[in-house]
């Protein structure tokens, strides 16, 4: 029996084993790997010397520029996950809704998550959001979306926000799941459409913002392509995310320990705020078993 | 545990065993016979990395060579159509185009020579050469494959002054490369301004405010923080000094802070005075002026540029252009203006076939049909007879002709391609905020001044 249990367990282990190498191999490994290099002054292809703390202390005390993309980082989320989230929702919520040709309507609104924040994209948002570009010339304005730091950012966060497919079909699951005597029940008591919403659809599907939210936070702060092409970090920093600034820190100044330093500095943000979320949903996620704590 | 699972796990083993062997393994150690069908099964993977060891029916090695380079599309039909000559002449030679774009090519190159997965022919620039060689012995010296590259028809003076790098040929120039300040002066003479007329900086200035004064669509500069923070800094820091920016020896800057000040005075003057356009609407069109619309619609009196970014469609307004002279300040110590490779073409030092690589650079650059094909899409030719071809069949566009004439003779001497990209990045910065006005002139040289002594002590 015991040597049955042993190699049942043994071809599992053997199962998952492509896995756990390319885990320890290309995620591990390099995630130690860069901590060792945060502390020294490693560049692209030249030996290194251990510096300490040297690289956390430069980025904290003399790099304007980081606390700057910090900055730029913050306020991207800001805009981009509340702004997807809502958008996503309310499409969710349509095409809920019981009518004609509904299939096609969904495909549809996937597509840009399909198409997604690829170069090509941004190269064509680039054009599109141009002084004379077909933006502009639709709405008959004249914005500097790309040259002038007060849109710049914004302009930035859009393609994001345009990319609401993957939370979109999650909320839309999530609407599926609510149950509908729960409508019937606020409807006989004469419930009207808003107050529903907020009473009885919000909490029924918060874990899944919550879910949405923090998949949302980690995509932002990785961010890199949309600003790198679209705007090259500018002007005048606007848009340098701290995803651009670890890329040029490390490739244009061959400054591979720093950068590393940066990443680790970027990780730690991440997982803080993260942490809030989680601390904080206990008081405004339900979970439909646990009674609920909303406040 | 039965046969069909027994298998499973089988592949499952092997295929794990492969995930991990198969990124390190360089060479398989199998049989012939295991080699002959790996061969069979992948030629493709195997021929294109240059592992093919097979004779083929001439007794010669089947040859594959990786070549990159950057450019405009023009430069990348020219160059695939010199790729396909020399292959149609050595049929057992197989030469892979790796092109695109500036824009990453320098984080690209740095990033595979570091991997170790550098291109086996590579296009970089004189100024990438201390960069590149401080990560180990990037390039093989091309004096050891003279037998097969002759580079005779080359300037020697121009090979001595940038092929070299620690007493090695690391690079031929592809081309030779100036500044050009390309002017369409049908927008100056529309507001009654003669080119000879603008010879100093203040000349330059009151001419643009004249243009934008006539017309609030035109602007007489058309120029990119990129550029401006970089090459315009050069030149007008030259002038100023007469030395390059940084001391190789000492390692510190090279001019004062009133020198920076005086040359963030003239940029700002741009700026303020309308002869250059908004920074916020010029800035979509950073590093490709050419296509700014005002450009295209010649609301843009000139601007400032390599000749080997002049080509294919740059301009259009051939009737009316012509070369400015560098404007300069009137006590200026010399031209400032930018003389040197276009770009340099080298061959990797762990290029498996390195005098291949050497005959087809010998090609590349001393046969005439390649000459023929390629003309001017690497700036003038930097070999005599590449030239002369040009010039008997009008290759050549007579204002970039007119401005390599023109910096051959007054060239500064200093061309600043050991500038470490920190301090170009700082001195960019501290142009767009000028151009933004984010700050008085003061201010911004002060904190330029700071961060350059800082990254200069820091990086050694």
């Amino acid at each position: 029996m015991r040597r049955k249990k042993i190699q049942k367990e043994w071809q599992g282990y053997l199962y998952i084993l492509p896995w756990i190498l390319g885990f320890l191999l290309l995620q591990l490994y390099p995630l130690v790997r860069s901590f060792a290099y945060s502390l020294t002054d490693i560049k692209l292809g030249g030996s290194y010397q251990f510096t300490g703390l040297d690289n956390y202390i430069r980025m904290f005390k003399k790099d304007a520029d980081f606390w700057g993309s910090m900055g730029v980082t913050l306020k991207y989320i800001l805009m981009v996950v509340p702004g997807k989230l809502v958008f996503a929702l309310i499409v969710a919520m349509i095409l809920n809704m019981k009518m004609k040709g509904i299939r096609f309507f969904r495909t549809l609104y996937y597509l840009p998550s399909i198409l997604g924040g690829s170069v090509a994209i941004s190269a064509l948002w680039r054009v599109m959001f141009m002084k004379t570009g077909i933006i502009n010339n639709l709405f008959g304005i004249s914005v500097n979306w790309l040259g002038d730091p007060k849109y710049a950012l914004f302009t930035i966060s859009l393609i994001e926000i345009w990319q609401f497919g993957s939370s979109m079909v999650l909320f839309f699951a999530a609407l599926k799941q609510v149950p509908a005597d729960l409508y019937e029940a606020a409807r006989v008591d004469g419930s009207g459409k808003i107050r529903m919403f907020f009473k009885i659809t919000l909490p029924m599907i918060s874990p899944i913002i919550l879910f949405n939210i923090i998949m949302q936070i980690i995509n932002a702060l990785q961010n890199y392509t949309s600003a790198y092409v679209v705007t090259g970090g500018g002007p005048i920093k606007s848009t340098n995310l701290m995803g651009l600034k670890i890329y040029k820190d490390a490739f244009s100044r061959s400054d591979l320990g720093y950068a590393s330093a940066e990443s680790w500095i970027l990780f730690l943000v991440l997982v803080g705020i993260t942490g809030i979320i989680f601390v904080t949903s206990k008081y405004w996620v339900f979970y439909g078993d646990d009674g609920g704590k909303q406040g | 545990m039965n046969g069909r699972r027994l298998t499973a796990l089988g592949m499952a083993a092997l295929l794990a065993g492969m995930t991990v062997f198969a990124a390190g393994c360089e060479k398989g150690s199998g049989s012939e016979a295991e080699r002959a069908e790996l061969k069979e099964s992948s030629n493709e993977l195997v021929k294109s990395s240059g592992e093919t060891e097979a004779a083929d029916a001439e007794g010669q090695d089947d040859i594959t060579l990786r070549f990159m380079w950057w450019g405009s599309d023009a430069r990348h039909e020219a160059t695939l159509a010199v790729i396909e000559q020399y292959e149609q002449l050595h049929p057992n030679v197989k030469i892979e185009a790796e092109y695109g774009g500036y824009d990453g090519y320098f984080e690209k190159l740095t990033t595979q020579v570091s991997g170790g997965t550098a291109a086996d022919i590579v296009q970089f620039d004189a100024s990438m050469t201390r960069d590149l060689m401080a990560m180990g012995e990037v390039f093989a010296d091309l004096n050891d494959y003279s037998a097969q590259l002759d580079t005779s028809d080359f300037d020697q003076n121009f090979l001595k002054s940038f092929s070299y790098y620690d007493g090695r040929m690391v690079g031929l120039p592809t081309g030779v490369n100036a500044g050009i300040w390309l002017t369409d002066t049908s927008v100056l003479e529309a507001a009654g301004i003669k080119l000879e007329d603008i010879r100093t900086w203040d000349d330059f200035i009151s001419a643009g405010e004249t243009i934008h004064s006539k017309n609030e669509e035109q602007y007489l500069f058309n120029i990119d923080i990129t550029t401006l923070g970089k090459e315009g800094v050069y030149a007008l820091m030259a002038q100023i000094t007469g030395k390059e920016l940084i001391d190789q020896d000492t390692n510190k800057l090279n001019f004062a802070e009133e020198d920076l000040k005086k040359v963030f005075t003239v940029i700002n003057d741009f700026y303020d005075k309308n002869v250059a356009e908004p920074a916020a609407d010029s800035a979509p069109y950073d590093t490709q002026v050419n296509t700014n619309p005002k450009w295209i619609s010649h609301d843009l009196g000139c601007t400032y540029t390599a000749t080997s970014n002049v080509t294919g469609n740059y301009y259009d307004f051939q009737d009316s252009a012509a070369a400015m002279d560098i404007p300069q300040f009137a006590d200026a110590k010399e031209s400032g203006i930018l003389f040197r490779p276009a770009q340099l073409i080298g061959v990797a030092a762990n290029c498996r076939y390195p005098e291949e690589a050497a005959r087809f650079l010998d090609y590349f650059f001393n046969s005439d049909e390649a000459a023929a094909v390629l003309k001017d899409c690497r700036s003038i030719p930097a070999t005599a007879n590449g030239r002369k071809i040009c010039e008997d069949n009008g290759y050549l566009d007579p204002v970039l002709a007119e401005a390599v004439e023109k910096a051959q003779e007054s060239a500064t001497a200093n061309q600043n391609l050991s500038v470490p990209a920190e301090i170009i990045e700082i001195l960019q910065d501290a142009t767009e905020k000028i151009a933004y006005k984010q700050g008085s002139i003061d201010e911004i040289t002060e904190e330029a001044m700071g961060l350059m002594e800082e990254a200069l002590e820091r990086i050694g």
